[in-house]
């Protein structure tokens, strides 16, 4: 759907956008994570064009954004829907009119049977249909989100792209645009490509994620592929290299498909090895639906290689954790 | 008294409003110019934008009794004479444009970033960008704006009255000055603040309602 080789952004001698290439496929939730300068929302604004790259390519749905004349390129826009952190709605428009603006840059008539019936089930798909002759700011940051969704959607987009869609919205209200995302990427189908600094954005609706810094990628794969065993650029973004352990003995870091083999594990590695071992700390992560866990045990220096032996047998995906 | 006061009054009104008419008209064209081109404008132009940047402080800055002699070539020209309210038209316009150029590039300008960026991620033109963004959410401040260009139109207006243009500011200045008859001062005085508030008020109005 999206293929980006090699992009390339230079501001004078700042290197915004250096040498990126991933792929995005129809039907995704793909993550663009980094932390904010990184670069990620120019690389998503070179996607529709609203921005101009130096060197390389993209290719959305076969047309090659960066030698499209100005109207080609608006005709491409037109498939690729917007979403802001900021929401940018027009303050003197009301719900229905805001939705129905991109139809009018298109040469439509907002009142027309069609397009009402139109832009009412898109409030009605966003859950904002009473809310019609509403004026922006009479809603909440959560409803003005879901309105600039609907607009984003007025065109019938075959990509949505988010630019923080949810940085400016409490947790409660996140996760309830994010499974709005879901439900338009799995009952339209629509391909969605959102850059975030939140990881709980990635954890809840992506399945795919690309973590940038400092303009590069370094690293693209499966949000739980990148977070429970992650590199060492990806751990410092996420924070968790401030965990508290003991100072003695080794830490041993365990990764879990779901919670009960997590206790069962356990408890078989104590009887059947004859050791004892202290429990530093537990986790469990959601991502889309399914629990992952971690778990952090410390082990006497003695009992290394039995312990990696039997985690090896049993397939646990594990690693040591250096002492600091 | 009342007779030739009630003439003058609707002298000034009517040059006001067809001053404010024309000048918000032509002082469009600048402003749009200036709002696409500025720096962090639609198509960046700096040489166009330094231009009518550059001719729009000049008229600003000329005081308006010079701008009013000056032009009266053209006046005679547009008009055939230089006297009358509808001669006053011409300096009263040609004086208003920048005025209301930059009010209204100014009002284009506080349009929040964010929506002109929206409406090009939706694949709009630059002609629907400025008539269907910057103008529908500039139209409170634009109204305000040319509030602002009628109540200094109604002191250009009086200056115009002097010269030959009639209406309250040549009342005050023939009769009350040179005639001593300092009731007419008075009375034309009043009407003219009366004038500014009326104005100010229905100005008031709409943007609230706009806004």
């Amino acid at each position: 759907m999206i293929e980006i080789k090699n992009l390339s952004k230079n501001f004078g001698s700042l290197n915004v956008l250096d040498d990126i290439s991933f792929e995005i496929e129809k039907g995704e939730i793909y993550g663009i994570i980094g932390q904010s300068g990184a670069g990620k929302s120019t690389l998503l604004r070179c996607i529709n064009g609203l921005e101009t790259f130096d060197s390389g390519s993209i290719i959305v749905d076969g047309k090659i954004i960066n030698t499209l004349t100005k109207k080609e390129l608006q005709h491409v826009q037109k498939e690729m829907g917007m979403v802001f952190q900021n929401f940018n709605l027009l303050s003197r428009l009301n719900v229905y009119d805001n939705v129905a603006l991109p139809l009018q840059f298109w040469g439509q008539r907002k009142n027309s049977p069609e397009n009402k019936e139109k832009i009412m089930n898109l409030l009605r798909l966003v859950g904002l249909e009473d809310k019609v002759n509403s004026k922006p700011a009479q809603l909440s940051g959560g409803q003005q989100q879901r309105v600039a969704i609907a607009r984003a959607l007025i065109l019938d987009p075959k990509v949505l792209l988010c630019d923080e869609a949810t940085s400016a919205l409490d947790p409660v209200i996140t996760k309830e645009i994010l499974d709005l995302l879901l439900k338009i990427n799995k009952e339209m189908g629509i391909t969605i490509v959102v850059v975030t600094h939140q990881m709980e954005v990635i954890k809840q609706i992506c399945t795919k994620v690309a973590f940038i810094k400092n303009g590069k990628v370094v690293t693209v794969g499966k949000p739980e592929e990148l977070f429970v065993a992650p590199n060492p650029e990806v751990q410092a973004f996420v924070g968790e290299s401030v965990e508290i352990l003991p100072k003695d003995g080794v830490n041993v870091k365990l990764f879990f498909a779901d919670e009960n083999s997590e206790s069962h594990l356990i408890t078989t590695l104590a009887r059947k090895l004859d050791i004892d071992f202290d429990i530093c700390q537990g986790k469990l992560e959601n991502f889309r639906g399914s629990i992952l866990g971690s778990l952090i045990i410390n082990i006497q220096e003695e009992d290394r290689d039995k312990v990696f032996a039997f985690l090896k047998e049993h397939h646990i995906i594990w690693e040591e954790l250096q002492h600091e | 008294m009342s007779e030739i006061l009630i003439e003058a009054t609707l002298d000034t009104i009517y040059m006001i409003v067809g001053s404010t008419f024309f000048s918000v008209i032509l002082g469009f064209i600048p402003a749009i110019i200036m709002t696409l081109t500025a720096s962090d404008g639609l198509r960046p132009n700096k040489v166009v934008y330094g231009i009518f940047d550059f001719l729009v402080n000049t008229f600003r800055s000329f005081p308006f009794v010079i701008l009013l002699v000056l032009v009266m070539p053209l006046t005679r020209a547009i008009v055939g004479t230089t006297i009358k309210p509808t001669a006053a038209l011409v300096p009263l316009t040609i004086g208003a444009i920048p005025f209301v150029a930059r009010v209204i590039e100014s009002a284009f300008r506080e349009v929040d970033h964010g929506l002109i960026e929206a409406a090009r991620s939706f694949g709009a033109s630059n002609f629907q960008i400025i008539y269907r963004v910057y103008f529908k959410e500039a139209l409170p401040s634009i109204v305000s704006g040319i509030v602002l260009t009628m109540i200094s139109l109604i002191g250009y207006s009086a200056i115009a009255g002097t010269l030959g243009a009639g209406g309250l500011g040549d009342v005050a200045i023939r009769f009350g000055y040179q005639g001593f008859k300092t009731e007419y001062m008075v009375v034309t005085s009043i009407v003219l603040i009366i004038i500014v508030q009326i104005i100010q008020s229905i100005g008031n109005f709409f943007y609230k309602k706009l806004s």
